[in-house]
């Protein structure tokens, strides 16, 4: 045992949880433990208690209602990766999931709560989540509440969520329409965390119109949070899909992004993010894109 | 009597007796052993480089649960003698004399510390939580001392001395090979190219953190330590003499242990105050590193920085090659290091026949971690720097990098071979071995294409590079101390076989490949063979597994026991049959005299009657078991050619792999399975170093590489050990061409992905990005260091 002693307590509802939250004083919510343990280990966090939620059914489970999906907080990356609705309905989700490092055994058991209340710059749902346009359900002692994903991460492993909160499920609007989805990585070998990640989810009428009814891109990794990359949506978004116009919105994926918020560290310089955002736009683009036929003048 | 062939004899690739346990997780490391009573022990780490301290415990030992907590005064002052200082194995190299005496390694800190990590005392508690828990109520108070944390800073001018015995750092100094004749074929030379190196320290990292129990019997005085080592005999004598305890009370058992690498070859000052510890408090104590305090401390391996430099003749003969190196040896000299200088230079011209060579060597001190064994060892920066300068004085002469390398090699008809760095290679036929690698890539047609793709803008590259290493060390009197293979051989009466092998199997296949020597020595199948390693209870004596001597050493010594087993049971076939021995037969298993092979004898029944002594010859002894310490009369030299081909996309500097192919010959192959293993795994940690990995450490000392994954804000991910995902497609390829002094022809097969995959890469993308005529690369080669060196130098 490398940790410094803690209790530890099963919650067996959300309701339970977030009483159990209020009552310790320095409570941690335990998932699937993958990002708490490390550090726990390390003893760079020594919470006095663990709620352990992953006995709580509530939070399983990924459905649609009329107009969302749900995808219940501690789903599996196997889970989600495996997902046939998701892959339906938010392929942008399965995607990104997919490259998510760490093998099955990560997979197996860590959770997107997890990974969305952790809020690492290098993890992978962030952007994938904002591209989806999803909103962060929150519980605490005050019920529930929506948040988007934009407002949800603050910051570098900083979040809105209360001490006293936990994030039950994630939900993503449903769109008609033929939506797609594409995740590109560039990984930092020893973490496989990302560099520069960059996800897209782009909406056409069916699966032979090649005209781009909406374009939602967002890159994490890159900066201390996921950002939407407003240029490259605006080249895509309502216009006919050519190899040219593929090629211009990935050149202009940095034009409106602020620079000066560009992570510049050991894991890559500010300059080798930016230089590997457009081959790595223009990748997930075309994994969106898929096998369709892009538009052609002539 | 002919060696004697079944299907599980000598180069049959059976598949691994141990694989079933290992994979189905039935190992059993030093953790896994069940434990009643023990105690744990942490270790009071500095967490300064380079400092005097004071430490305060008062608060740790009232903690409730601590049994004891050691600071330097209380070890010193205990009755159970305070632990001598590590000696080393060898002086550096031939006429230089061994290192000062205040520069071996001692188990704790007294007053000092001299790198992060390094053990001022430790707390033993009922439990590892509590030991752990009392840690943080230990203070230490520093006063710091500016740190040298390089050789270049070491060798400074106003650089404060880490040993005062040694102030200007240097630990030894010393030359190899003909200096004037080297200098003078520089002179005459049409080509001369020079390249820097960095001292590149890299992590062994086996899976396995290290641990180690001491179990201590008070009544009998013995010592029965448990640990992480490739060396139990070895490690054992080393114990003794540093705890002043009797040899023949302690034993060593290594249970299954996750990789060595070199790393775990000498015992740590952790080891032996385990040992200390046990003794003292007559109890059982029991220490298991994380990871963290693994790879802060564990001896890094490399360390070599310098120039290196080639000379080529107007017709392109490789005339020389010199290099001037400074050695970081970390803080104390480990009992390795100091000779691996000299086992670096021995093979510094590589494969080529190169006239003249000279090296010096300067060791020196640092405020880190000890520098030792690394898989490879110095082997990898003296060939890896070869290679890169075949290839670039090649290009210099505007030759073909293959071609030059064509024209240099070592005839076979030149061996034994005596290189001007002071090696004798036994045997080899380089070319034939070259040309399968440049028949597979096809390589003159993909020099073509090389060109063509470059007219589309795409960079391609071809990168080679040779190898060979001290494998099998070797013949005694080498080093000081003894380096024979050990190999008992027992026959049971039933005819099963047991094997009592002097060396460590961690992750080798030992059990199944010394097995195969039996079996084909003895005609019995692989199943009724049983091997007993990793034990002094168990096995007599040993000098462990390094070097990758194994195959060569215990499987001669195993090899020979066998046939003195076949020798006597022929004595005792020809008793039976009422021949004289000469003219009795044995073939798979079965005595029969030449001419009535129908008088056969089975070695099951020969090895009952031995056993049972009664119808053998008068002269000879019951039982039928034998021993052998193998001194062979060379290490094996073996070698390959590894050819990689990269392409390398000039806008971001990512590169990929595209094909890899490593032709190997490390004589008879025992295994070939086992053999492909050794060569992935070597190229593995090879590609770590050509792309990946560099231990780092702060300019105060501090050690920032223990991570093998690291989440924190900043960091730069962790130390990046490759894995899967990493690792090209390896076509493996073979010549064979037998050692001509070992029992069975096998030369040792574990380095050679560590030694030439690093200079091929390292080439391959140099090659990729020639048009570019950037300067030359410092591996790890990172896709943003050559995208860099592109944008930033590129002058296309
Ligand atoms: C080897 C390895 C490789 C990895 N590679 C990647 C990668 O490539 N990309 C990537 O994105 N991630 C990667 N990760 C990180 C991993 O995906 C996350 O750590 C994981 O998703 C976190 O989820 P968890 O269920 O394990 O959370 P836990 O570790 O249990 O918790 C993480 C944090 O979130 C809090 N928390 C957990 N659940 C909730 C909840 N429902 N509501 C509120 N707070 C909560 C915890 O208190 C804790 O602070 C890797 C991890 C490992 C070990």
């Amino acid at each position: 045992m490398h940790t410094e002693q803690f209790s530890y307590h099963r919650a067996e509802s959300v309701e339970h949880a977030v009483e159990l939250l209020e009552t310790s004083d320095d409570a941690r919510i335990l998932a699937g433990g993958q990002g708490l343990i490390p550090l726990m280990k390390k003893r760079e966090l020594t919470p006095d208690a663990l709620v352990d939620i992953t006995q709580i059914d509530e939070l399983r489970g990924i459905e649609r209602t009329d107009d969302t999906i749900r995808i219940g907080g501690l789903s599996t990356h196997r889970e989600i990766a495996d997902s046939a609705l998701l892959k339906e309905t938010a392929p942008v989700i399965p995607r990104t999931v997919a490259h998510i490092t760490g093998g099955q055994q990560v997979h197996n058991v860590a959770t997107i709560g997890g990974n969305i209340a952790r809020a690492h710059p290098g993890y992978d749902y962030e952007g994938a989540l904002l591209s989806a346009g999803s909103q962060i359900v929150v519980s605490g002692p005050a019920g529930k509440q929506r948040v988007p994903v934009s407002e949800f991460v603050r910051g570098p492993c900083s979040t809105t969520l209360a001490e006293t909160q936990l994030v039950t499920s994630i939900e993503i609007p449903v769109l008609s329409g033929d939506r797609r989805g594409g995740y590109a990585k560039k990984k930092e070998p020893a973490s496989g965390n990302a560099i520069v990640g960059v996800a897209t989810d782009l909406l056409f009428d069916d699966d032979q119109s090649t005209l781009v009814k909406s374009a939602r891109i967002a890159v994490n990794g890159l900066q201390g949070c996921a950002v939407r990359l407003d240029a490259t949506e605006n080249k895509l978004e309502g216009k006919q899909l050519t190899p040219d116009r593929l090629e211009a919105a990935a050149g202009d994926a940095s034009s409106s992004l602020d620079s000066s918020a560009v992570l510049d560290n050991k894991k890559a310089s500010a300059e080798y993010r930016l230089c590997l955002l457009e081959p790595q736009v223009q990748k997930s683009i075309r994994q969106a894109v898929g096998e369709r036929t892009l538009y052609s003048q002539t | 009597m002919t060696p004697n062939h079944s299907d599980s004899g000598i180069g049959s690739s059976v598949s691994r007796k141990e694989d079933r346990k290992v994979l189905l997780g039935g190992s059993k490391g030093v953790d896994d052993i069940p434990l009643s009573d023990a105690l744990h022990i942490q270790f009071i780490r500095s967490e300064k480089a380079h400092a005097t301290f004071t430490v305060d415990a008062t608060d740790a030992r009232d903690v409730s649960g601590v049994v004891a907590v050691y600071t330097p005064d209380d070890i010193k002052q205990s009755e159970t003698t305070t632990p001598n200082p590590f000696t080393l194995f060898s002086a550096p190299m031939e006429g230089v004399p061994y290192p000062d005496d205040s520069l071996r390694q001692r188990s704790f800190a007294e007053d000092k510390v001299h790198y992060h990590g390094e053990i001022i005392g430790m707390v033993v508690a009922e439990t590892q939580r509590i030991a752990r828990d009392a840690l943080d109520e230990i203070t230490i108070e520093y006063d710091i001392i500016g740190p040298v944390v390089t050789p270049q800073e070491a060798t400074a001018d106003d650089a404060a001395a880490i040993h005062e015995s040694v102030p200007d750092n240097v630990a030894f100094e010393g030359g190899q090979g003909d200096r004037d004749l080297t200098d003078e074929q520089f002179e005459n030379a049409a080509y001369t190219v020079e390249l820097e190196k960095d001292a590149q320290r890299v992590s062994p990292t086996p899976l396995e953190p290290r641990a180690a129990i001491g179990q201590y019997d008070e009544a009998t005085e013995h010592l029965d330590i448990i640990a992480t080592t490739q060396i139990p005999h070895a490690y054992r004598r080393l114990l003794a003499q540093m705890l002043e305890h009797p040899e023949n009370k302690i034993d060593v058992t290594v249970p299954d242990m996750g990789g060595g690498f070199g790393a775990r070859q000498h015992p740590y000052p952790a080891d032996v105050l385990v040992g200390w510890c046990a003794v003292d408090l007559e109890r059982t104590v029991k220490w298991r590193s994380t990871r963290t305090e693994n790879q802060l401390v564990e001896n890094d391996g490399r360390g070599y920085e310098g120039t290196w430099e080639i000379a080529l003749s107007e017709q392109g003969d490789i005339l020389a090659v010199r290099a001037d190196i400074r050695y970081d040896l970390g803080a104390w000299i480990a009992r390795g290091a100091a000779s691996l200088a000299e086992a670096g230079n021995l093979l510094m011209t590589g494969l080529y026949d190169i006239p003249a060579a000279y090296s010096h060597v300067t060791g020196i001190v640092t405020n880190t971690a000890r520098i030792d064994a690394y898989r490879g060892v110095s082997a990898t920066p003296m060939l890896m720097m070869l290679e890169r300068l075949v290839s670039k004085v090649a290009k210099k002469a505007g030759m073909d990098p293959a071609a030059v390398r064509k024209r240099n090699f070592v005839d076979p008809d030149q061996f034994p071979y005596q290189t001007a760095g002071g090696a004798k290679y036994d045997s080899g036929d380089y070319e034939r071995n070259f040309d399968i690698g440049l028949d597979e890539l096809d390589y003159s047609s993909l020099r073509e294409r090389q060109e063509q793709l470059r007219e589309e803008g795409r960079y391609i590259g071809i990168g080679i590079s040779c190898w060979t290493e001290v494998a099998g060390l070797g013949p005694c009197g080498h080093i000081d101390v003894a380096t024979w293979g050990y190999g008992g051989v027992q026959v049971h009466p039933t005819g099963e076989v047991t094997v009592y092998a002097g060396s460590s199997n961690h992750g080798q296949g030992h059990e199944t490949s010394l097995g195969q020597v039996a079996s084909h020595e003895l005609g019995v199948p692989l199943d009724s063979v049983t091997v007993v390693e990793n034990s002094t209870k168990e096995v007599t004596e040993g000098v462990g597994t390094y070097a990758s001597r194994t195959a060569a050493l215990t499987g001669g010594a195993v090899a020979k026991s066998c046939r003195k087993i076949v020798q006597k049971g022929g004595k005792v076939a020809a008793h039976e049959t009422g021949v004289t021995p000469d003219v009795i037969e044995f073939d798979d298993g079965t005595y029969y005299p030449i001419d009535s092979p129908e008088d056969a004898v089975t070695f099951s029944e020969v090895a009952r009657q031995v056993h049972m002594g009664a119808d053998i010859p008068e002269e000879m002894e019951p039982g039928l078991e034998e021993q052998t310490y193998y001194d062979p009369e060379n290490c094996t030299w073996p070698f390959g050619t590894h050819m990689v081909v990269v392409e390398v996309d000039p806008d971001t500097g990512e590169y990929d792999i595209d094909q890899y192919v490593a032709t190997e010959d490390c004589g008879v192959q025992i295994n070939p399975t086992i053999v492909e293993g050794q060569i992935v795994g070597g190229i593995a940690q090879g590609l770590g170093q050509a792309l990946y990995e560099e231990v780092e450490y702060a300019d105060d000392g501090t050690h920032l590489s223990a991570p093998l994954r690291d989440e924190t804000l900043g960091s730069n991910g962790g130390y990046t050990v490759p894995k899967a995902e990493h690792m090209p497609d390896i076509t493996i390829k073979s010549t064979t061409t037998p050692s001509p002094h070992t029992p069975h022809g096998a030369k040792g097969m574990g380095e050679s992905g560590t030694v030439a995959a690093p200079g091929a890469i390292v080439n391959a993308i140099e090659d990729a990005i020639e048009p570019f005529d950037i300067d030359p690369m410092t591996p790890p080669i990172t896709p943003e260091k050559v995208w860099m060196a592109i944008n930033r130098e590129g002058k296309e």
